[in-house]
C-alpha cells in the first residue's frame, strides 16, 4: 500500500503517538475532580499547552486552546470575532472549514470579502492591501492550500493586518508539521492547526494558538458553546478566562496527547530535513506527471509549498482515482472540500486528483506511482 | 506538608492557572500542591487551590503578582 492522502490525514502514525494516546486512555477527566487519576489527566493537558506554546512561539500555555479539531477551533474564532454587520476577509483559496462559517455569518448581516490567494506573491499582497482598505473584523486565510502547492505570503500579510489594526488568523492544516510555525515571528494572531496531519496525532484533536490580544478579544466576546468546566460552576456563563472559556465540555484527552507526541517527533526529526523531503518528493513527483501522456498537472500558477493536484484526459477524476485504490495506491479525488480554491485555480468542473506527501513516503513510492499511473493512462489510449 | 496538614490555600480561577501558578511556585523552591476545594469554601462553586503552608502565603502571592498569574481568594 502507498498511502498519498496525508492532506485529509497523516499515515502512518508514530509508534510514540500511538503509544502517548493510550497512556493518556488509562488517565481521568481533566479538571474534572482532585482524585490522582484527574490531576494526572490535567497535568498532561496542561504538560501539553505547555510544550505547544513553546513550539510554536505562543505567549504562554493559556493561549493555547483545544478543540476537536482545526473545523471547530475556526468556526468557534470566525463566529466569536465577526459582529452582525461586520466583516470578514478571506483569500479565495480557502477550504470550507472557513468559508462556510463566515458565509453562514452572512446571515447576521456580515459582508464576506476576498482576496486573491493564488500566484504571484505581489499580486496576492496587492490584493490583500486593496482589500484591508474595507476594515475588515478578521482576516482569515491558509497558510497552504490543501489542493495545490500554493504558499501565501503570511509574513507580509500578517504584519499588514497588525500595521492596519486588524486581527490575522491562520489556517494552518496543511502547513502544520512540515514547516516551523513561529505565532510570535509571524505576528499572527492566531494560527489554527489540528493534531491528525503533519502534526502526526491522532483525529479529534486541534488546537489554537493565540497572541495576547487575540486572547483578550475571545474573553470579551460571547460564548458559542457552554457547558462543563470542572470550574466556577456555580456561575451562569463559561470562565472569563481562557482556554477554559472556550473549552466545554470534556476534551479528546488521548488526541491531544498524541498531539504533543507528534510535535515532540517532528521537532527531533527537524523542519529542515522535513521539508527537505517533501520538496524532493513534490519535485519528482511533479516532474514524473508532466511526461505521463494524457496527465495535465492542474494550478499550473501555484507557488510555493502544498499537494500535486492532476488530472487525466482520458478518465473521470473518480475512476481513475478507484483504479489507483485497487491497485495499492490511496490518492483523493475530488474538490477536496475546497470548491472555492478549484474555482480559482480553474478546476472546479472536475475536480482534481491530489497527491500529498508526509515525511515517512518515499521516492521508490513515487517511482512505483508514477509507473503505476503510466501503465494506467496507456491502457485507456 | 502532609496531606492531612491544614495549611492555607489560594483559590485559582481554573485548573490551567493553578498548574501556572504550582509550576512557578515548586520552581522557587515551595512545597505547594493542588487540591479541590471542598463545596461551600468559595462562592463560585467548583474550585481548585494551591495549598501550602501559611507562612508561605505572602511570598507565594508576591510571586504570582510578578508573573501576572491571577488568584482568587486566600483561605485559611
Amino acid at each position: 500500500m502507498i498511502y498519498f492522502d496525508n492532506g485529509a490525514t497523516s499515515l502512518p502514525k508514530p509508534p510514540a503517538v500511538l503509544q502517548a494516546a493510550v497512556r493518556a486512555a488509562a488517565l481521568g477527566n481533566p479538571g474534572r475532580g482532585g482524585h490522582r487519576l484527574a490531576l494526572e489527566g490535567a497535568r498532561l493537558l496542561y504538560k501539553t499547552r505547555e510544550e505547544l506554546a513553546l513550539h510554536f512561539k505562543a505567549p504562554a500555555p493559556e493561549n493555547v486552546c483545544f478543540f476537536s479539531g482545526a473545523t471547530e477551533a475556526l468556526c468557534r474564532v470566525i463566529k466569536s470575532l465577526v459582529p452582525a454587520g461586520g466583516r470578514i476577509l478571506l483569500s479565495d483559496m480557502e477550504h470550507n472549514a472557513v468559508r462556510r462559517p463566515a458565509l453562514a455569518l452572512k446571515k447576521r448581516g456580515v459582508r464576506v470579502e476576498y482576496f486573491h490567494g493564488y500566484g504571484k506573491k505581489e499580486a496576492i499582497l496587492s490584493s490583500f492591501e486593496r482589500a484591508l482598505a474595507g476594515k475588515p473584523d478578521l482576516a482569515v486565510f491558509i497558510h497552504t492550500s490543501n489542493i495545490c502547492p500554493q504558499s501565501l505570503p503570511v509574513f507580509e500579510l500578517c504584519a499588514l493586518c497588525k500595521k492596519r489594526g486588524v486581527l490575522s488568523l491562520l489556517d494552518c492544516a496543511q502547513a502544520g508539521g512540515h514547516l516551523p510555525l513561529p505565532l510570535a515571528d509571524l505576528q499572527a494572531d492566531g494560527l489554527v492547526l489540528p493534531g491528525h496531519k503533519g502534526l502526526l496525532g491522532l483525529q479529534g484533536g486541534g488546537v489554537l494558538l493565540c497572541s495576547d490580544l487575540l486572547k483578550e478579544a475571545l474573553e470579551k466576546a460571547d460564548t458559542l458553546v457552554e457547558g462543563g468546566s470542572g470550574s466556577a460552576s456555580l456561575e451562569e456563563g463559561m470562565p472569563a478566562l481562557l482556554p477554559e472559556r472556550m473549552e466545554a465540555g470534556t476534551l479528546a484527552l488521548p488526541a491531544i496527547a498524541s498531539l504533543g507526541a507528534g510535535v515532540r517527533f517532528v521537532a527531533e526529526r527537524g523542519y529542515g530535513a522535513i521539508g527537505d523531503r517533501l520538496s524532493r518528493l513534490c519535485l519528482q513527483c511533479m516532474e514524473g506527471l508532466s511526461v505521463i501522456r494524457g496527465v495535465k498537472l492542474c494550478a499550473p500558477h501555484a507557488q510555493g509549498a502544498g499537494p500535486i493536484l492532476f488530472e487525466t484526459d482520458f478518465s473521470d477524476n473518480a475512476s481513475m482515482a478507484e483504479a489507483l485504490s485497487l491497485a495499492g495506491v490511496c490518492v483523493r479525488e475530488g474538490l477536496h472540500c475546497a470548491p472555492l480554491a478549484h474555482e480559482t485555480v480553474g478546476s472546479a468542473r472536475h475536480g482534481g486528483i491530489r497527491v500529498s506527501f508526509s515525511l515517512f513516503n518515499t521516492p521508490a513510492q513515487v517511482d512505483a506511482f508514477l509507473k503505476l499511473l503510466q501503465r494506467e493512462t496507456a491502457a485507456l489510449y | 506538608m502532609k496531606a492531612n496538614d491544614k495549611g492555607c490555600v489560594i483559590a485559582m480561577s481554573s485548573m490551567t492557572y493553578a498548574l501556572r501558578a504550582e509550576g512557578l511556585l515548586k520552581s522557587r523552591g515551595m512545597r505547594v500542591r493542588i487540591i479541590k476545594l471542598p463545596q461551600g469554601r468559595t462562592k463560585k462553586g467548583c474550585t481548585y487551590g494551591l495549598e501550602m503552608s501559611c507562612v508561605l502565603t505572602g511570598q507565594a502571592l508576591l510571586y504570582l503578582n510578578e508573573a501576572g498569574i491571577g488568584y482568587g481568594e486566600l483561605l485559611r
